[in-house]
């Protein structure tokens, strides 16, 4: 049975789709994706009119993020699981100095074109989004993308099996794309203070939702349980344990990540995992309907190397420690929402024992990852993918007198 | 069988030891879906799949292995795909996930089948469960009741909540269209430094959605329901009720047993009698409404016991003095409760400001002796302040005739009993809304249970309930505390909000 997508409504926000005059840099393994309704690039319709694109198709799509799009209507099935499209650099929703949204009025003020802005001025007063040419942390248009970023997202996705990286799921980019020159023109008129001359990029990626753990979509599992509990259709404690029991095996997975993708390198002789650069499991991953975490922002994962496997524990360590609150956090709110949801009175030991029998059984197929029970405390051996001999580790999940 | 033994079997069960029912027992609680009966051949055969479990599972992590190695943090830069023994593998990959799978569960089962001491065994159910976890609860007072008794209890209580969620379902949009010309009224367009977003949008969500709850909790057709309320609102609002107060009192006057037309009557007469005991001609509304299902025959007395009560404890709240006037004691014992109660707050760690007050108020004309007031206030206050930031909410259920394990619990089965509804837009309102719920868990529980004994003091008609009492404190307390809740949980902190 196929798991549709599910995504939670949005601000709406209008784009051109383009194809003339636009360099794709596809995934080898996403060509069945690249059809004749996903293909090519989205502008905001705004920019598209500036630019005279009169031949692009109008899309309806969902804000996600401040400079992302949803388009749920056009779906790619990965095996039983349905993903739609998403476009990250298609725009930002909001002014980069001041908390109002981007309008034509508001764009004219820092447009350095007078004939644009006397175009502007022709425009209805509505909001919109735009691609700024306002150089954004150093690298990047205020709306759009780079290209580095968006060719890492695009190399961090061809290492994947389709949607996974040895268990570790992601939102995989299907293709990178490069807006046309006179774009690029167009939009670097627009800054407040510091022009991007760079290239605009968009990624192009498919998501099974827009539920994030934390932060960054209208509904999250942390704040909103009882909204996504809705919006998934858990109803009883079978599906919900099925879907705790994805949960965390999706969510140990990316805890391990270098664990579970470190090798050795002949060339270099050394140790190269990947690890992640500025990305988090509370902003940078959406859950899916069927409870398997997805890691969304696949430029901030990147090749860490380390020289021998002192190293590699260390960063296996490391790692799993990072991120091991929001994970825990992400099963926290999923057992206390269950729990709520049957009427039950909460009991911290009972809950704590239901999701460690749950956690034991997701990681059974879990060939890097080794659940031990102890009497004193609950521990996961890593067992990575090179030098498993000598940077096997054993880590604290949970010391059971603590909350017992 | 009674509770007492299928509190022990369940216990036996779910502890994976000691069952010793009988035939007759077990059959009892198969019969209620308590329990599932295994006979021993199922059990050898479960044992006998189960134990492939782990063959497989090392199958599986071989496979996954091998198939992660065709990809990692290299990209191969000669051959971009995968070779066909990938595609082989991962077949075999996935048949043998399903595999698992089904004997993962096989092996659960397994783990959780106990003996029945007949050579056949048992195991216990999720409903198995739930029961167990309620006996833990409700069980001292069901000592002497029969098991059924329990079970069907458990049933009603869950068939009353769900259907005053399903008409409350039907009639919210209504409300909700009410209820935003009010806060429109209310909260004119550029007014006030506060978000109006936030203000009118999902606060006026929340209050449309717990005046259908309240409207909704007589049985009635919701277009019955919805008819009365307009033309009961109405009429309202030519009384001089302030416009943010008109849904409110009409809530309480539509639940009013004697019927909204003859309660309006009475609303009429009991605010003239306010306005002068308390000189506050403006604030009559919500205290007259607490007050309306009195009889003609109080209008003799109302007015000197509110003024009796107002020169025991002045500085209070005209809504705070109607429930007090509203309780079933002499103007002297209400006064000693009421400082009891004060004095239960201030020893929990409350301020006396309003949402203090407010729940001392709600303490002292609970049925409960003053000696209760702590242990009961401290229970529920430790439980709920984490929720509803407000002493008042804690008052709310403390002030209930259930035993203070009780009224928590039977406030988390509205709670679950709003999530699986649907009924709410946000998650954080879902205590909110199971708040009002549990106002007065009467109308709720099975005629199996007392509703509590009320102490017999002057001449008012027995309180059936606290239910308008307590949704004024509720209304005046506790709802505001959702409108200025702050979405925000502190600890996440790497975030770069907005531009992800």
């Amino acid at each position: 049975m196929t798991v549709r997508a599910k995504w939670v409504p949005n601000e709406p926000a209008n784009l051109l789709r383009i194809q003339e005059g636009v360099t794709v840099v596809g995934n080898s393994q996403w060509e069945d994706a690249w059809t004749e309704g996903i293909a090519g690039a989205y502008l905001p319709a705004l920019l598209g009119r500036l630019a005279d694109r009169g031949d692009g198709e109008p899309v309806a799509a969902l804000r996600d993020d401040n400079r992302s799009c949803l388009l749920p209507d056009r779906t790619v099935n990965v095996d039983d699981t349905e993903y739609f499209l998403s476009v990250k650099g298609c725009g930002a929703e909001f002014d980069a100095f001041t908390p109002v949204k981007l309008s034509p009025s508001r764009l004219r003020t820092v447009c350095h074109d007078p004939r644009l802005a006397e175009r502007l001025s022709q425009e209805p007063a509505a909001d919109t989004p735009f691609i700024v040419g306002e150089r954004w942390w150093g690298y990047a248009p205020y709306g759009g993308q780079a290209g580095d970023s968006a060719l890492l997202a695009l190399l961090a996705s061809s290492r994947a099996d389709r949607n996974q990286i040895a268990g570790f799921f992601i939102c995989p980019v299907i293709a990178a794309v490069r807006l046309p020159d006179p774009i690029a023109e167009l939009a670097s008129q627009f800054y407040w203070y510091r022009r991007y001359d760079g290239a605009y990029w968009q990624e192009l990626r498919l998501m099974p939702s827009n539920v994030r753990l934390y932060f960054h979509s209208p509904v999250t599992l942390g704040l909103d349980s009882g909204r996504v509990f809705s919006l998934f259709g858990l109803t009883d404690l079978a599906t919900c344990e099925a879907f705790l029991e994805r949960l965390m095996r999706s969510t140990v997975a990316a805890i391990t990540l270098f664990a579970r993708t470190v090798r050795f390198d002949d060339v270099h002789a050394r140790f190269t995992g990947l690890d992640y650069d500025e990305v988090y499991l509370d902003k940078d991953a959406v859950i899916a309907p069927d409870g398997t975490l997805h890691f969304a922002d696949l430029e901030g994962v990147e090749g860490f190397h380390a020289a021998g496997p002192r190293e590699v524990r260390q960063r296996i360590e490391d790692q799993y420690f990072h991120n091991l609150y929001e994970a825990t956090y992400a099963i926290e709110a999923m057992a206390q929402e269950t729990y709520r949801l049957l009427g039950l009175t909460d009991s911290l030991p009972d809950r704590h024992r239901w999701t460690l029998d749950v956690l034991e059984r997701a990681c059974r197929p879990d060939p890097y990852v080794r659940v031990e029970r102890g009497r004193d405390r609950t521990t996961m051996v890593i067992t990575p993918a090179a030098a498993e001999a000598d940077a096997t580790v054993e880590l604290e999940w949970a010391t059971e007198g603590a909350v017992l | 069988m009674n509770v007492p033994r299928a509190q022990e079997l369940l216990t036996a069960v779910s502890n994976g030891s000691g069952y010793t029912g009988s035939r007759n027992e077990t059959l009892e609680m198969v019969q209620a879906r308590l329990l599932e009966p295994h006979p021993a051949a199922q059990h050898d055969q479960l044992a006998a799949r189960a134990s492939q479990l782990s063959a497989v599972a090392a199958r599986v992590r071989e496979l996954r292995r091998a198939l992660d190695q065709a990809k990692g943090p290299k990209v191969p830069t000669t051959v971009f795909g995968l070779p066909p023994e990938h595609h082989r593998l991962r077949a075999e990959l996935l048949a043998q996930m399903q595999q698992m799978a089904e004997l993962s569960r096989e092996a659960t089962v397994l783990k959780g089948l106990v003996p029945d001491g007949t050579g056949d065994y048992v195991l216990i159910s999720p409903e198995g469960r739930r029961v167990m976890t309620k006996l833990s609860v409700w069980a001292p007072r069901y000592s002497t009741a029969a098991l059924s008794d329990f079970v069907g209890a458990l049933a009603f209580t869950d068939n009353q909540l769900k259907a005053v969620l399903t008409r409350a379902s039907i009639l919210v949009q209504s409300v909700i269209a009410e209820e935003s010309a009010v806060a429109r009224a209310w909260f004119p367009s550029g007014g006030g430094g506060e978000s109006p977003d936030l203000v009118v949008d999902q606060g006026t969500r929340t209050q449309a959605r717990g005046i259908a709850l309240t409207l909704a909790k007589p049985d009635r057709s919701p277009s019955d329901l919805y008819a009365d309320f307009v033309s009961t609102s109405e009429q309202v609002a030519q009384l001089g009720v302030p416009t943010p107060e008109v849904d409110v009192v009409t809530a309480i006057l539509m639940n009013n047993p004697g019927g909204s037309a003859a309660t309006l009557a009475r609303f009429r007469a009991v605010q003239s009698i306010v306005a002068t005991a308390m000189g506050r001609y403006l604030q009559t509304s919500l205290p007259s409404a607490i007050l309306s299902d009195l009889p003609p025959t109080s209008d003799g007395w109302l007015g000197t016991r509110l003024s009796q009560i107002i020169a025991g404890i002045p500085d209070l709240g005209t809504a705070e003095y109607a429930i007090l006037a509203r309780s079933p004691y002499q103007v002297n014992v209400v006064l000693q409760r009421y400082a009891s109660a004060s004095d239960t707050l201030r020893k929990i760690g409350y301020a006396p400001d309003p949402g203090g007050v407010t729940a001392a108020v709600l303490l002292a004309v609970s049925p409960h002796p003053v000696d209760r007031f702590l242990p009961r206030m401290a229970f529920l206050d430790d439980h709920l302040r984490e929720v509803i930031a407000s002493p008042a909410a804690a008052g709310i259920l403390a002030a209930n005739p259930l035993a203070p394990e009780e009224a928590w619990d039977f406030f988390q089965g509205a709670v679950g009993a709003v999530t699986r509804s649907g009924f709410f837009d946000v998650t954080a309102e879902i205590d909110y809304l199971a708040l009002i719920l549990s106002l007065d868990p009467g109308p709720f529980l099975s005629s199996a249970i007392p509703s509590g004994t009320f102490v017999p003091g002057v001449d008012l008609p027995p309180p059936a309930s606290l239910q308008a009492s307590a949704f004024v404190a509720y209304h005046t307390q506790v709802y505001p505390r959702f409108v200025i809740w702050s979405a925000a949980h502190p600890v996440h902190f790497h975030s770069v909000p907005a531009f992800g």
